[in-house]
């Protein structure tokens, strides 16, 4: 069955890049359903604002990622008015299915349920380079040409979002120990 | 797009290194309909007119409800109950792979007489197991009763994924038998939800299902059962209900025991096999194939994985998408790169870091080193691996599964056009003193005619070697029939494993063409152009077909619009007259661009159109039929043999005489006159005139100029 027609590029561009924005956004919010609709919400506005597009301007990739980014943004400001942020063990299997053993399965969960919730404890900034980097997947280059800044400011941006990353989940480790 | 083999990671410090390599390793599992659900809402509301507000995907109304008050319910014993009702309101559905495909037929949530004693979990005989009993009644749930201790049963979670799950797993052979079953199955859930130690309660009388089913479902996910509103581990039992997919199971295919069958691939949406193409309702040719690249991109990242060993390898020979297909980049030398990137390939596989896609990229290198019987072992071994994987729940990228089988089908092909038609002719057939000019046939010594000599009495004494043809041709006994079930068998697994792939449907298709099964070719070709969102092969292959199938009028807007769908070079070959002009007139269409050539062309078509009361122009069709058949046939309609083909169609019948050193002899027959001779090296799609097909080529040309 053929499928229904969209404007311009904007299909070549939806097939391209969808999974980069999903997975972009699922680095940021707790549930693969969150992640789900904020993925509508960006399409659909991008949708929208398709004939102002100035492909001058930014590329179709980072335009989608700029409206994710600002997307992401409300959804978590929406949540902080209603509660926690908290990602909890049971919403984050989506993230940790390609391990075969269930041990190893709950042992991964645990370790990336630490990081995601040591993540939000980060500035937006590093949040935003660990996102385009371990969610979208995009390189340093490609990372540089999205934030209109050099290959090495990329790098020395990363490593100190890692570090700090690495402190926060060190520190949550820490603090549980305490709380025992 | 990235994946876990950046070079940018060389600089990471040591003490990073490992929370990058674990932020890498965290797979991002989208829900597979999702995309496609999304994109169809974007069209819809593009089509709607104005768009004016976001629409979240509409997601099937009870997943939705079940996983909004799953997530929203999990430590909140209430909310389960609420949730519980509302299944209670739904029914207690059959646990089905079809729609709908799962249920866990939940158990009594109530008081429970029976407290297990945990968290000890041991699958002991006297173990009581959460009961197997209908949903609970309602008001046993209201909060408005105590009902002391409260147990909650394990709940399961994200029923698409167990559906899909199953659905992978549930043998394509059964359910083209129309072979399916239930299967009760019992389960740990330990008080994390996780699932274990299953076993058959009650088996379906199929015994592979019966495997299928305990080797699945420990990978269901669960809610844990709670207890007082605190998580706890339980037993649970539920059926689990293979249900063959009709449309596997109806489809009017010819019986697989016939070596030219179809694939059996899943219909798209709703059509029927025989339904017309429509053109206006093709998609942008944007869109064709548009899962493709992604399934690429996934398999060279898992090639990344399997050397990931060897980063300098990647740093100084990848990308990983190039190694996967064995190509090497632009400007490097491509002998010592397939040398160094093949010994590193090597390597990982030895070391046991080998996948299908290592092997993919492996078998292609040795193929392209002239090692096909290398490159054919590797291929069956990465399909074997990945059957393996696939048995063991690691999901094995169906696109690398395709391009293994579609690469063992090209060797095998190559097998097999080493064969086709081949034979020789004994020397005892040829009449003595019916050819004055040629009385020996050059076979004193093997009993055979010598090719040289066929070729003289082709020429000299066309009626009598024609009789000789008919009467002395002994087709060679090197399974060539072998050889061609065996190719269509791979090219078959490949569409079957991801229908939209190209190279796998279009030489299936042309293997079905060579055979002249013109209704096999439509309805397969119609299922391809569907599948790959209207690829032009597909679209040129049903006009051919259609056309062979006196549906002129039907092909005609197909080969308008496969034209209008490739590229440009492809549609000026496609449409390239040259063969049929002389002169100044040749000269100056050779030197035109495409826009020129388009306008110029349609004038000359329109001027031989002899039947000018149709609303087709048949000739331009059967010059389409013909360049089409050229082009797949002979890669190009470039050369001797697609002259011919275009210029006097396809022979009746063509001859193949091997004569020893691997060179090639073909006939072909066009009825009265000579034969058209040429020649062609094993396994090879070049196919020259021999000098004397040449000059009777041009003869020909002479006496019937071009029309």
């Amino acid at each position: 069955m053929p499928e229904a027609p969209l404007p311009g590029d904007f299909g070549s561009w939806y097939e391209e890049h969808q999974s980069a924005v999903f997975r972009y956004i699922r680095f940021r919010v707790a549930t693969r359903e969150a992640a789900e609709d904020v993925t509508s919400t960006v399409f659909m506005k991008a949708l929208r604002s398709f004939d102002r597009y100035d492909p001058d301007r930014a590329s179709p990739r980072t335009w989608l990622l700029r409206i994710a980014r600002n997307a992401v943004t409300d959804y978590l400001r929406s949540l902080k008015r209603r509660g926690s942020l908290h990602v909890s063990l049971d919403r984050i299997p989506d993230l940790v299915a390609d391990v075969p053993s269930h041990e190893e399965r709950v042992i991964k969960q645990e370790r990336i349920q630490r990081l995601l919730n040591g993540s939000q404890t980060l500035r937006k900034a590093d949040q935003e380079i660990l996102s385009l980097r371990y969610g979208s997947g995009l390189d340093n280059a490609e990372i540089a040409e999205h934030l209109n800044i050099s290959n090495n400011a990329v790098a020395v941006r990363l490593h100190r979002a890692l570090k700090r990353l690495k402190a926060s989940v060190e520190k949550m480790a820490a603090d549980a120990i305490e709380d025992r | 797009m990235n994946d876990s083999t950046q070079d940018d990671d060389f600089e990471m410090p040591d003490e990073l290194r490992a929370l990058h390599e674990e932020l890498l390793s965290i797979q991002y599992e989208e829900r597979p309909s999702f995309g496609p659900e999304l994109r169809a809402e974007l069209a819809r509301a593009w089509a709607d007119g104005p768009v004016r507000k976001p629409v979240a995907v509409r997601r099937h109304v009870t997943a939705a409800a079940l996983a909004a008050l799953l997530v929203g319910g999990a430590s909140v014993p209430s909310a389960r109950a609420s949730l519980i009702r509302l299944i209670g309101q739904i029914g207690p559905e059959p646990v089905a792979l079809q729609s709908p495909p799962i249920q866990v037929v939940r158990p009594a949530v109530a008081a429970a007489p029976e407290r297990e004693a945990e968290p000890e979990p041991e699958p002991v005989p006297e173990a009581v197991p959460v009961a197997m009993v209908d949903l609970p009644a309602e008001e046993s749930l209201s909060p408005d009763i105590d009902p002391g201790p409260v147990l909650i049963a394990p709940e399961m979670i994200d029923r698409e994924r167990s559906r899909r799950l199953l659905q992978a797993a549930y043998p394509r052979h059964l359910q083209r038998q129309a072979v399916g079953g239930v299967v009760w199955v019992r389960l740990w859930v330990d008080d994390r939800g996780m699932a274990g130690r299953p076993s058959v309660l009650h088996s379906s009388g199929v015994e592979l299902l019966d495997r299928v089913a305990v080797r699945v479902a420990p990978d269901f996910m669960f809610q844990p059962a709670l207890e007082d509103g605190s998580p706890v581990g339980r037993w649970i039992e539920f059926p689990v209900l293979f249900e063959p997919d009709s449309s596997l199971v109806e489809d009017p295919l010819p019986p697989v025991s016939d070596p030219l069958s179809l694939p059996v691939v899943p219909r798209v949406d709703q059509w029927q096999l025989r339904d017309p193409l429509s053109v206006g309702h093709l998609p942008p040719v944007n869109q064709i194939s548009g899962h493709e690249p992604a399934a690429r991109g996934r398999a060279a990242s898992a090639l990344g994985e399997a050397i990931e060993g060897d980063e300098s390898i990647l740093q100084a020979f990848g990308p990983a998408s190039a190694i996967l297909a064995a190509e090497p980049p632009v400007g490097s030398d491509p002998v010592g790169w397939r040398a160094v990137v093949g010994d590193a390939l090597s390597r990982s596989i030895e070391d046991g870091r080998h996948n299908p896609a290592a092997m993919l990229a492996l078998g292609r290198i040795r193929a392209r080193q002239g090692l096909r019987t290398d490159a054919r072992s590797l291929f069956e071994g990465g399909l074997r691996l990945a059957l393996d994987q696939a048995d063991a729940g690691v999901d094995v990228s169906d696109w690398v599964v395709a391009e293994l089988h579609y690469e063992r089908s090209a060797i095998l092909r190559a097998n097999w056009l080493a064969s086709r038609d081949v034979g020789r002719v004994r020397a005892d057939a040829f009449p003595t003193g019916t050819c004055r000019q040629a009385s020996s046939t050059g076979g004193a010594a093997t009993g055979y005619a010598s090719a040289d000599r066929l070729v003289a009495w082709n020429f000299l004494c066309p009626t009598e070697a024609s009789r000789v043809f008919d009467r002395g041709f002994e087709a060679s006994s090197r399974g060539a029939e072998q050889e061609l079930a065996l190719m269509m068998g791979s090219l078959r697994a490949a569409a079957e494993a991801f229908p939209a792939h190209v190279g796998a449907n279009t030489d299936l298709l042309l293997t079905l063409v060579d055979a002249e099964r013109w209704d096999d070719v439509l309805v397969g070709a119609r299922r391809f152009t569907r599948v790959s969102g209207g690829h032009p092969n597909g679209l040129l292959l049903a006009a051919l077909a259609l056309h062979r199938l006196d549906r002129t009028v039907e092909a005609e807007p197909l080969f308008e619009a496969a034209l209008a769908r490739m590229d440009q070079p492809l549609a000026d070959q496609l449409s390239y007259v040259g063969y049929l002009l002389e002169g100044s007139e040749l000269t100056w269409y050779r030197r035109a661009a495409s826009d020129e050539r388009r306008d110029w062309e349609h004038d000359f078509w329109a001027e031989r159109d002899h039947r000018p009361d149709t609303e087709v122009n048949e000739r331009w069709v059967e010059h389409m039929a013909r360049t089409t058949v050229a082009s797949f046939r002979f890669g190009s309609v470039f050369g001797d043999a697609p002259e011919v083909w275009v210029r006097f169609g396809g022979p009746t019948t063509i001859h193949v005489v091997e004569d020893g050193s691997g060179r090639l002899t073909e006939f072909w027959d066009y009825g009265s006159g000579p034969d058209i001779t040429f020649v062609r090296w094993k396994s090879s799609k070049r196919t020259d005139l021999t000098p004397e097909g040449r000059a009777y080529v041009d003869d020909l040309g002479n006496i019937f100029p071009p029309q």
